[in-house]
């Protein structure tokens, strides 16, 4: 990292290279106001973000160079030291510029213990990344300012001020962001930070959900991916999670050109597909805790990891096994995931079915060690998703060695093609119990996908995180 | 309740279930309210499609159903044993059956038909933007087939217009106040037909109109206007992105778009090309530009001006780009040209008040510009005039109507030079520039400024304007959306 110090004699080696900043603040004020009279937007966007103390957002950059040019820089230069002087500036730290520095902005994944696919692929970066120099950043509580992480604090997972003490600026230099934001505030400064900083920007795509599919995602979700999706929009690239993703990505872009915006390039680079080893320990209370029986022995366990949001289908799996049972074929159902928005109907169909004598039960806050024998003990799993930007538990299912029914299209297609699977149609609940019975009724069948899974070689995470890497190097 | 409207409500019921009898195959005479909910179930339960699922949850609950009360009743009718299915039928569609208001409401098919859904120009007086091409259009649809429609006032159903929003709807001139008579207690049930949404549907109409998309059977055809509230999301509020994004959800299950130019189109394409990765095709999407139209009022000479007039009509907000073209204009004044500069338009007070305090410090500099608020029609079409030349560097446009009523006032435009604005000015009489640059504005108002044969070139050209109005649009537009959807 190539830190050039803080305040105007960061401007005055950013701005002015081969000028060797004057002595006192004032000298360098006038070396500034003599060296940019017109400041560009990007220039503007370094002035405010150093004298300020703040990122600024791109409205308070096109007013900077605005009024630089009509009434002079000089006077905006100084308005932009005084905006430092309310209180509730006080606490802003200075802030250094650094060039030629990899940004990784992680801010959510350092304050959470939740292990979703967003976080994996973040701790998956940062792991492979800070060996290669990359600094991990955050927000301060206002959400104005970079702060890097700590390392230490990171391999921790101390989650309590894991900050650094100063504030850093990029100016070139490569920026990534793996999380997606849903703090406006926050986004707003990121779509500035990457059309003025210069640095190489780039946004893991996981999907734009609540865009295509808004009918299935969270109240208030869509609003705010839309200012997400903003930033976006000014970036380099984005490095998709599956193709599927990246054909969402592809079409938004088009849709950019009524502004006038190229967009960022779109790439794909497949997420890893890795189940860790089962720890033998575990293996007894798993089967405790997922397999049934009946008069006849064990019943076959079929198994659906995910939240019980809209998107997976949740209702659909509930009334195939149903159709099922009624038929008369002898299985379980286990569900793995928490709760989610609209999460009601799922919960009161359950309650009705188990009250019918239906083995079927919903677990959450399973602990990784059982849900990697959750997916050895299953006979097969079951994700008839909606949309999916790639579906980590098929990955994870067919990597234990277990079938999946998985809808048949999109990221979930993508990963089927290497083997294993059972394609339906999740708009079709027949399709859906179709594609159960046959693994439920043909043993030989359901064996041939279970070796097609097992010869499935896995994607490490390193691997991935070093894919994305030299998609930011190029 | 009372004896007399349970009476009521039962008999109300019976009537909608007789008027969907035929569609779902079932002879309805002689048959009692409760006989007949059984026959219509056991028909469906037999071949339960979706449209025959969608109209029999209609017809049940006197309201549009939402997508998983569809799924709800077909699911429910699956598994249910003939005594059963009634139960399943009412549990399914529990949610709208107590959201509609009115245990009175009877039902009205509207079969093979063309529902065309103009709910906002019935409600409301305003007249701009999609409310003037929504007015312009349908009154020129004549053909029998065409059934106006409304939401309901607790948005459960469409209604037929009342006189009062029919005029506001076929008939609107200024100064027209909103309707007033009661609504129609009578639901639409619009079956085998065409479903028209030429009005971007408020948000609390986007699940049904969903599940009408989706399961009814109708084809649905939409006009797109601009996919503004994703891409410019940073200049809109949550809520507005958040209502586009489930509008989509509507668009895709929609049988065609018509984009109102090009460049909409293509938005709509993006969407639909994204459709691939959750396994949907989505709609056709058509473009048809807008007609260029004059303003309305009356036309009076220029008024002679000592200097010239450069003018900005659209709501203040920076998606239009107001202060960018301020800027431009402090950087020619500063050149030492003389001009007046006049804003016409209303907006948020965060956007006026910027807009505003740059005037105020340009004004005290000793230049000329101003801003005009709630300005008439006749004092609009004159402004665009009297300009010299008419500015509208915007961001993002699904058209730019502003451009086509400055080129239809013979006024030459300077605009942006990419999307829906570059089309429009296709036909000649501006000058584009990059609207992210205030230099590139600056450089054009001063060649309209100064160079007297540029600016008459650009006047001449205005001429070209083609003289197709809004007949044309509204039957092209009609064999888009109706014709060659049922084809």
């Amino acid at each position: 990292m190539t830190d050039l110090g803080t305040g105007t004699r960061a401007l005055v080696r950013a701005l002015l290279p081969g000028v060797e900043p004057a002595r006192t603040e004032r000298d360098r004020l006038r070396q500034l106001a003599d060296g940019v009279p017109q400041p560009t937007a990007r220039e503007s966007w370094l002035l405010l973000s150093v004298l300020s103390r703040r990122l600024p957002l791109g409205p308070e950059v096109d007013a900077f160079r605005r009024a630089a040019a009509a009434d002079g820089v000089a006077g905006q230069l100084a308005a932009s030291i005084r905006s430092r002087r309310s209180p509730a500036r006080w606490r802003d730290l200075p802030v250094h510029v650094v060039t030629d520095t990899v940004l990784l902005d992680v801010h959510d994944s350092a304050f959470t213990r939740l292990v979703t696919g967003v976080q994996r692929v973040s701790r998956a970066l940062a792991d492979s990344w800070m060996p290669r120099g990359a600094v991990l950043v955050g927000w301060n509580a206002s959400r104005t300012q970079l702060l890097p992480i700590r390392p230490d604090a990171w391999t921790e997972r101390s989650r309590r001020s894991p900050f650094e003490r100063r504030a850093i600026v990029p100016w070139g230099g490569w920026f990534t962001l793996p999380e997606v934001v849903t703090d406006v505030n926050r986004t707003r400064r990121i779509a500035a930070l990457a059309e003025h900083s210069g640095a190489r920007s780039m946004l893991i795509g996981d999907d734009a959900i609540p865009l295509t599919t808004a009918e299935t995602t969270g109240p208030k979700m869509p609003g705010v991916f839309a200012k997400y999706l903003v930033a976006a929009s000014r970036m380099d690239v984005v490095a998709c999670i599956s193709e599927a993703a990246a054909t969402e990505y592809s079409g938004w872009k088009r849709i950019l050109a009524s502004a006038g915006l190229e967009g960022p390039e779109i790439r794909t680079v497949m997420l890893a597909e890795t189940a860790p080893a089962a720890d033998p320990a575990a293996r007894a209370s798993a089967e405790a805790r997922f397999l049934s029986s009946d008069a006849e022995g064990t019943l076959p366990l079929v198994l659906c990891v995910g939240s019980h949001e809209p998107r997976k289908n949740h209702d659909a799996v509930l009334h195939a096994a149903e159709l099922l049972w009624r038929e008369g074929h002898r299985f379980s159902l286990v569900f793995i995931g928490g709760n989610a928005w609209n999460s009601e109907a799922f919960r009161m169909r359950l309650t009705e079915l188990r009250a019918g004598g239906r083995e079927v039960q919903a677990l959450r806050g399973i602990d990784d060690a059982l849900l990697w024998w959750a997916y050895r003990l299953a006979a097969f799993t079951v994700f008839p998703s909606i949309n999916e930007g790639f579906g980590l538990p098929v990955a994870e299912s067919l990597q234990s060695g277990t079938p999946v029914v998985a809808s048949g299209f999109g990221s979930l297609a993508e990963i089927a093609a290497g083997g294993g699977c059972v394609l339906v149609d999740p708009h079709d609940d027949a399709s859906i119990a179709a594609g159960m019975r046959e693994l439920l009724v043909d043993p030989a069948r359901r064996d041939a996908l279970a070796a097609e899974a097992a010869a499935r070689p896995p994607r490490e995470w390193e691997d991935y995180a070093a894919q994305v890497w030299n998609v930011l190097m190029e | 309740m009372t004896a007399a409207t349970v009476t009521a409500s039962v008999a109300a019921l019976h009537q909608r279930l007789t008027v969907v009898a035929p569609v779902l195959a079932v002879d309805a005479a002689e048959l009692s309210v409760g006989t007949l909910l059984a026959a219509l179930a056991d028909s469906v339960a037999a071949r339960p499609t979706a449209d025959r699922v969608w109209v029999l949850a209609t017809a049940i609950a006197g309201g549009y159903p939402s997508p998983t009360e569809v799924d709800a009743v077909r699911r429910g009718l699956e598994l249910a044993s003939p005594a059963e299915r009634l139960g399943a039928c009412l549990a399914g569609v529990a949610v709208t059956a107590s959201a509609v208001r009115s245990g009175d409401i009877t039902a009205e098919l509207v079969d093979t038909g063309v529902l065309v859904d103009v709910d906002f120009c019935a409600r409301n007086c305003h007249n701009t933007g999609i409310q003037r091409v929504v007015r312009s259009t349908v009154r020129h649809w004549d053909d029998p087939r065409v059934v106006l429609a409304a939401w309901s006032s607790d948005g459960t159903g469409y209604r037929r217009l009342t006189p009062g929003q029919e005029r506001l709807v076929t008939a609107w001139r200024s100064g027209l106040g909103p309707a007033t008579e009661p609504e129609s207690d009578v639901l639409l049930i619009p079956v085998g037909g065409t479903v028209l949404l030429p009005e971007v549907p408020a948000h609390r109409y986007l699940e049904r109109l969903t599940a009408i998309a989706q399961h009814s059977g109708n084809r649905t055809g939409l006009i797109g206007y601009d996919a503004i509230p994703l891409v410019s999301a940073d200049f809109v509020s949550e809520d507005e992105s958040d209502r586009f994004a489930h509008y989509l959800t509507v668009v895709k299950h929609s049988t065609v778009v018509s984009g109102i130019s090009e460049t909409t189109a293509d938005e709509f394409r993006g969407f639909v090309d994204a459709l691939d990765a959750q396994g949907l095709t989505g709609p056709r999407v058509e473009a048809l530009l807008l007609p260029t139209a004059r303003p309305p009022g009356e036309i009076t000479p220029p008024a002679p001006r000592e200097i010239p007039l450069v003018l900005m009509v659209g709501s203040i907000e920076p998606r239009k780009n107001q202060l960018g073209v301020l800027a431009a204009a402090q950087s020619l004044w500063n050149e030492g040209l003389k001009f007046e500069l006049l804003f016409i338009g209303g907006g948020g007070a965060v956007q006026v008040g910027d807009l505003d305090r740059g005037i105020q410090r340009a004004r005290a500099k000793g230049h000329a510009v101003s801003h005009g608020r709630g300005v008439g029609d006749d004092e609009l079409a004159a402004a665009y005039r009297d300009a010299r030349f008419f500015v509208f560097p915007s961001l993002q446009e699904g058209y730019g109507l502003p451009v086509a009523e400055a080129l239809a006032s013979g006024t030459p435009v300077i605009t942006t030079r990419y999307g829906s604005t570059a089309e429009v000015a296709a036909v000649g009489g501006c000058l584009l520039v990059d609207p992210r640059d205030d230099a590139d504005i600056a450089r054009a108002m001063r060649t309209l400024l100064t160079d007297d044969a540029e600016l008459a070139r650009l006047v001449a050209e205005t001429a070209n304007l083609d003289s197709a109005g809004w007949p044309e649009y509204a039957a092209k537009l009609w064999d888009q959306l109706v014709e060659e959807a049922a084809a």
